[in-house]
């Protein structure tokens, strides 16, 4: 999977694309660091691009989450569709974060 | 150079304990003159065990008497010359990754390409340079221990798995368990249970909680492996204590949700449907944590594909899990399934859907649940190909008779 990232303010913007799976831990890394960093109060996790994920990246997804509520980083996923948005609503996803 | 060979021979043993110098080395050649100065290049190292034969078939009787660790071998001799050396040794199971350094006189491209296509590791020109000799040799013996003890070590990881792999069958209901169910519920049961890897992150089973209503229940732990499967024996025993199992599908998932939450690490999760079917008032209830859509058959030949949106286990305190209900009477059945079934790609990476499934249980109408196991269990290893499997894939079904 691929990520490219923008920077607006205090928001940081992941453009994800490609495939979301067990073998993405290491790049996702570098969401986790921007949470931590003092200078972002949200991230937005932008799906438009995947086409497929799996239970190992809705883990990622959820450890995202955990140090969003850690460091006050409000997440947002955005532009999730076919089978990305099949997952989001199986698992309630809406309920846990913020779908745009 | 000295220096260098002193301090690797010194240095090297295998996890075992047994020093690179104890190698055993068999020198195979004709001239006489050649053996001695190998063999006094060796000795000169610290190497002990040296033996060596005058020919080819000398050499052959010395590898299953002397069992030696590297060859080094000459081309031209008499009986057996080198080649046919190396393809009888090759041709033999037991010896294929066996060092064989050739050393040769030719410099001819056609006669060194042969030398490694007939299974030589390695080649030194003759004259031969004794330290080259020994330098080269060092660097086979020691991928030759390095191998040994991976592959030791391979064989334990794998009969640890299987070990594990038995444990892990056992929590799941047995084939004794399943008939005294069927039997007492008036149930067709079908079970395939098959982790990706030795084990894995599924689990299923089913409680007798009254003399109509039985529970059965599939759980699918994130990821898979070693640790998914750890996190099924701690379910398992958490669902051994009595009370927890319940006729309320939505109270038993948000007990269970609490307590996984408390032992799962962030980022782990389980999706899990429970569901309790009622023999007399003909109805199943259920209740689902994100897991696969079950999909309901009946009589009359309607299919539903039950809504099984859910909070996956062990990712947020008191989640509470809508309860749901829907008719089960004789002649019902209802499929439930681990995503590897509808999340395998085939190689032209297409997977089959909820649809294909469904299908495939509406054309067999009637038939008994092990039967549309076999035809369900075809249809995927048809779909899947070549394709490894990489996902755990458990499948149940349960029709009533």
């Amino acid at each position: 999977m691929n990520i490219s990232q923008n920077l607006l303010g205090t928001t940081v913007e992941f453009l994800l694309s490609g495939k979301f799976t067990f073998s993405d831990h290491d790049s996702f890394r570098t969401i986790i660091e921007k949470i931590k960093d003092s200078n972002t109060k949200s991230v937005i996790i932008d799906f438009s691009g995947v086409d497929f994920i799996d239970s190992a990246a809705l883990g990622m997804l959820l450890i995202a989450r955990e140090e969003g509520d850690k460091y006050a980083v409000q997440i947002s996923l955005r532009g999730a569709q076919g089978q990305i948005e099949k997952m989001f609503k199986v698992s309630k996803f809406d309920s846990l974060f913020t779908l745009i | 150079m000295q220096k260098i060979i002193d301090r690797k021979v010194k240095q090297y043993f295998d996890s075992s304990g047994v020093s690179l110098l104890e190698s055993r080395i068999l020198i195979v050649d004709d001239s006489e003159f050649s053996r001695s100065i190998l063999i006094e290049i060796f000795k000169k190292n610290g190497f002990r065990n040296i033996e060596y034969a005058e020919d080819g078939e000398i050499g052959l009787e010395k590898l299953e008497s002397f069992e030696p660790d590297i060859i080094i071998l000459d081309i031209v001799m008499p009986k057996v010359d080198g080649f046919e050396f190396c393809e009888r040794v090759r041709g033999c199971e037991k010896f294929s990754g066996l060092p064989i350094l050739v050393q040769s006189g030719t410099s001819d491209p056609y006669n060194i390409t042969k030398i490694f296509s007939v299974g030589a590791t390695d080649f030194v020109s003759k004259p031969v340079n004794a330290e080259e000799v020994i330098v080269r040799s060092i660097v086979h013996l020691e991928n030759k221990i390095l191998i040994n003890d991976l592959m030791k070590y391979r064989k334990k990881a794998e009969e640890e798995l299987r070990n594990a792999r038995e444990m892990q069958n056992n929590i799941v209901p047995s084939d004794d368990c399943i008939y005294k169910s069927e039997r007492m519920y008036g149930l067709s049961i079908a079970a395939y249970f098959e982790p990706s890897f030795e084990v894995g992150g599924d689990l299923w089973g089913m409680k007798n909680i009254s003399d109509n209503e039985v529970a059965i229940y599939s759980v699918d732990f994130s990821g898979h492996g070693v640790t998914s499967a750890l996190n099924t024996f701690r379910l398992h025993t958490i669902l051994q204590s009595e009370d927890s199992f319940s006729d309320d599908p939505s109270l038993f998932l948000y007990n269970v949700n609490n307590r996984l939450k408390k032992l799962l690490n962030v980022g782990q999760f389980a999706t899990m449907i429970y569901a309790v079917i009622n023999i007399k008032k003909n109805v199943m209830t259920y209740a689902s944590a994100g897991h696969t859509s079950p999909i309901v058959f009946r009589e009359n030949g309607e299919g539903e594909m039950l809504d099984s949106a859910g909070v996956p286990l062990g990712v947020a305190r008191n989640t509470t899990y809508d309860l749901k209900e829907t008719e089960f009477s004789k002649g019902d059945l209802v499929l439930m399934y681990s995503d590897a079934l509808i999340e395998t790609g085939n190689e032209q990476g297409d997977f089959l859907s909820e649809k294909d499934i469904f299908n495939l249980v509406k054309y067999s109408k009637g038939l008994d649940s092990k039967v549309i196991m076999e035809a369900l269990l075809e249809k995927y290893h048809k779909h899947c190909g070549a394709v490894e499997q990489s996902d755990d894939l458990t499948i149940n079904i349960y029709k009533r008779k």
